[in-house]
């Protein structure tokens, strides 16, 4: 089967609306998110605040995922629980973090429970947890990636020394990352630093791809455009493909859940990074490639 | 070669024997660290003025005794109410006293208003992970405490710069001359062995209100010392063994009637002015001196006491305690027993005393120096980072250690283990992959062979840096890997493209040649975008781009040439044709 028959069939412009209309979908799926649970994407606890319960004085160490179980049981909400070691009198502690601010009731209820369940009875505090990442740090974090798309554009002009084409290769890393974004909204991934690192691991793996794509269609002269396209798709799915079976493996061997949300972010932007280069970027490409060809066929005559 | 050395940076045998990479340094994502509740010191004062101008005044008043402060409720003609944000922990009497007639005191509560706090956060985060790649992490927790979570930072390093203001202030006998506005950030730290001492040197920038102010005091000063002074305790008296008079080293004296000790010798010496200082004995408080305590109430708010509470009675520790909290100052005994006069010296925060040189003394100044001793050479070394890390963040507010705790990796303590197997599989898995892909198992070979390749180095330069291995920095990891396999496969399909019909006859090396263009600009790109990343990010940003540009670099540079060398003499092997 040729995967890409569609290259030689298909016009520039049906293969740029194709892009778009996954595009469209994506944006579409962010914006009903955000009309209806008020996010665009679920916040992870980084930028959230919640609640730090602690616990001190144990003299032995608590079993920390069944503590998580049991309170993400009792309250329905998400618990990260970790082991402490006080430096001073060695004793053993739990930190318990939660997204949701507890109530009074609520923190009593956790108590119970750890006195109940686990024969936990030391010392017990619960406080208002603001987020790890502050807004001058989202600020700062937007101005990056920014900066990062600006850096991009720069280097692509001067590596293809078009306007045009480098243009072309930030409106597919942006749509990426749209892609990206669109993919946590729909599959509820939330917004932390697993995912961010995801969101990176997109930016430059993207180039990869676009810059291959671009440098055979304007800067190799044999054959038609349109080949070398074809050819530049099959060594790009190759590329893309063995990042996938990297992913793959390391998922399904890696039980920690931010692992898995960088995974999620970056293999759904890689999926949506396939449809925009060979589809978006192509498109845009043979648009220019043939248009310039024209105007040099009626030059010449 | 580049391998060999990535490996020894990775594993550092040169420290003995041990299969451990003790080169390579996790952050608390992975590797067990220290989480640290710190109370943020901060006093919100609400008070009855008549007009605008007495609220000035008193904020002027405040300034002078607090150093900070902030106007969290500005002036209100209609309550004639104003509350100011304070940045020390102080009692009443005192606030009233400075009030005076000028005002009422109507509330007095300890709190951190949202700015400061995040001001403070934002700057001991900078303390203890300058450059953003600790991984160290903080987070406001209540009113008013912070939790900052950091890995294989050695606590004592840890508890110098979170639990230190950075107060700065000199005199030259009991005249001010220099305060935290007036120096900026560290330009310089050193340290060295000098004559068995081991010593080391902060330099600092002077303004130009500064410089002209020492210019003014230092006026036929030639030769005196000048005091430098970090958190000074101001606020507190300070309370010590009598017996501990006997151990004073020659030069230095306890004035009874000033109650102050003083440092002379055979030169111009100089006071240790405020706090004052008064002796007890171990089981019973004399009585001059419990009339002093009391005599201080409203002008001191605490007892420095030069020791632990055990080292005293039960009775003495009671009648201080009823009239002041007492902070303790314990003796350092380990590695050795600290010298008496470093101990008092510890006590009143005093960093430094050097003397005016003569041709200075008079004259404005743009720097000066801190000079201290450290009791060995690494010693000396971490009180100049740490000296230099407080210095750069001066802290609004005083800050105390509430807890500290060893913590857990937050990925769990099997992650690494997981880690390695997954990255195995992943070799594993794309080396099938790549094998079914061109048929040939050369080729699948020596792409797997460069992807570890590319890993290993990476991962010496993130050991030669000291960069920390967290969640991000692995993701920057497998984007090295990664981008590292995607050349060489771009490498490979334009190698192996051979006979396809409209393929020009280019020679091998003129095929690979053409191949660099398209790896050079993806790598710049990507270099470009990452370096934008590490200057404006922060944190799990900075760590991330700064592995993805270290490793890129190091790709291409190293690692693409290799392969296609091997690539080349693969298809020799095969084609001889085709190389010409």
């Amino acid at each position: 089967m040729d995967i890409t028959w569609y290259v030689k069939r298909l016009r520039p412009r049906q293969m740029v609306a194709i892009s778009l209309a996954l595009a469209a979908i994506l944006a579409a799926s962010i914006l009903i998110r955000w009309r209806t649970q008020g996010t665009i994407v679920p916040l992870g606890p980084e930028f959230t605040s919640g609640t730090l319960i602690r616990v001190g004085g144990l003299d032995n160490s608590p079993d920390a995922d069944a503590i998580a179980l049991a309170a993400e049981e009792l309250l329905a909400t998400d618990f990260e629980v970790r082991v402490t070691v006080d430096r001073a009198t060695g004793k053993f502690g739990l930190d318990m973090e939660t997204q949701k601010d507890l109530s009074d009731n609520e923190e009593a209820q956790i108590e119970e429970m750890l006195s109940r369940q686990f024969d936990i009875d030391g010392s017990f505090s619960a406080e208002w947890a603001g987020p790890a990442i502050t807004s001058i740090q989202g600020e700062k974090a937007w101005q990056a990636m920014i900066g990062a798309f600006v850096a991009i554009a720069v280097v692509a002009m001067i590596a293809s020394k078009n306007i045009f084409a480098s243009g072309a290769i930030v409106l597919c890393i942006g749509l990426n990352i749209l892609g990206a974004i669109g993919g946590m909204a729909i599959f509820s991934v939330p917004l932390s630093i697993a995912s961010v690192a995801g969101m990176l691991m997109l930016l430059g793996y993207s180039i990869d791809t676009n810059i291959l794509l671009t440098t055979k269609v304007l800067k190799r002269f044999g054959g038609e455009a349109r080949d070398r396209i074809a050819e530049a798709m099959r060594t790009g799915l190759t590329m893309t493909s063995a990042v996938l079976i990297a992913l793959f493996a390391t998922n399904i061997l890696i039980t920690a859940p931010e692992l898995h949300q960088l995974s999620m972010v970056f293999v759904f932007g890689l999926l949506v990074n396939v449809i925009n280069t060979w589809f978006l970027n192509a498109g845009m490409l043979l648009w220019h490639v043939e248009r310039r060809r024209v105007r040099e066929y009626y030059v010449s005559e | 070669m580049a391998i060999l050395l990535a490996i020894a940076l990775i594993w550092r045998p040169w420290r003995g024997f041990s299969l451990e990479t003790r080169g390579i340094q996790y952050s608390a994502d992975v590797s067990s660290g220290l989480r640290v509740m710190l109370k943020l010191e901060a006093l919100h004062v609400t008070l009855r003025v008549e007009n605008q101008e007495s609220s000035n005044e008193i904020a002027d008043l405040f300034e002078d005794s607090f150093l900070f402060i902030r106007e969290i409720e500005p002036y209100d003609p209609a309550t004639k109410l104003v509350t100011f944000e304070i940045g020390r922990i102080t009692n009443l009497e005192r606030v009233e006293n400075i009030v005076d007639n000028r005002g009422e005191v109507i509330s007095m509560k300890e709190n951190v208003s949202d700015v400061t706090r995040d001001n403070v956060i934002g700057r001991l985060q900078a303390r203890i992970d300058p450059y953003g790649i600790f991984g160290a992490r903080s987070k406001p927790v209540g009113n008013n405490s912070a939790l900052f979570e950091i890995a294989e930072l050695e606590p004592e390093r840890v508890r110098e710069r979170l639990s230190r203001q950075g107060r700065f202030e000199a005199f030259i006998e009991r005249t001010l001359v220099w305060r935290g506005d007036d120096i900026g950030e560290p330009i310089g730290a050193s340290w060295y062995e000098s004559e068995g001492a081991y010593v080391y040197r902060i330099s600092f920038e002077i303004s130009e209100e500064g410089g002209k102010n020492f210019e003014k005091v230092s006026m036929g000063k030639d030769n005196y010392p000048l005091p430098i002074y970090l958190d000074r305790p101001d606020d507190a008296i300070v309370v010590f063994d009598r017996r501990i008079l006997e151990e004073l080293p020659i030069g230095v004296t306890y004035d009874e009637n000033e109650r102050l000790f003083r440092y002379s010798g055979d030169t111009i010496g100089f006071e240790l002015f405020d706090p004052p200082a008064v002796p007890t004995l171990t089981d019973s408080l004399p009585t001059e001196t419990l009339q002093f305590l009391h005599e201080q109430r409203g002008v001191k708010t605490r007892v420095l006491l030069l020791g632990e509470n055990k080292d005293f009675s039960e009775n003495v520790i009671e009648n201080i305690g009823t009239i002041y909290p007492i902070q303790n100052v314990p003796r350092i005994t380990e590695p050795s027993t600290e010298p008496v006069d470093d101990w008092i010296r510890r006590a009143y925060g005093l960093a430094s005393a050097l003397r005016i040189p003569d041709e200075t003394a008079g004259k404005e100044v743009s720097a000066w120096e801190i000079l201290g001793e450290g009791r060995s050479e690494e010693d000396a070394r971490a009180k100049a980072k740490d000296l230099e890390a407080i210095l750069s963040q001066k802290l609004p507010v005083s800050t105390s250690i509430e807890s500290e705790v060893e913590i857990e990796p937050r990925l769990g303590g099997e992650f690494m283990g997981e880690a390695i197997r997954a990255g195995l599989m992943a070799l594993l898995g794309v080396g099938a992959f790549i094998y079914i892909r061109y048929r040939r198992f050369d080729v699948a070979a020596a792409m797997m062979g460069t992807m570890l390749a590319d890993l290993i180095i990476t991962l010496g330069i993130a050991s030669l840096f000291g960069l920390r291995i967290g969640l991000p920095e692995i993701g920057g990891l497998i984007v090295v890997v990664g981008m590292g396999v995607d050349h060489q496969i771009i490498m490979t399909d334009e190698v192996l493209r051979g006979a396809l019909p409209h393929a020009q006859r280019v020679s091998l090396k003129g095929r690979i040649g053409r191949v660099y263009p398209i790896i050079f600009a993806a790598a710049a790109t990507t270099i470009a975008a990452m370096a934008l990343l590490a200057y404006i990010g922060f944190g799990a940003m900075r760590g991330f781009a700064l592995i993805t540009i270290a490793g890129v670099l190091l790709a291409v540079i190293l690692t693409r040439p290799v392969y296609a060398r091997v690539l080349s003499l693969i298809m020799a092997r095969e084609k001889p044709e085709i190389t010409e």
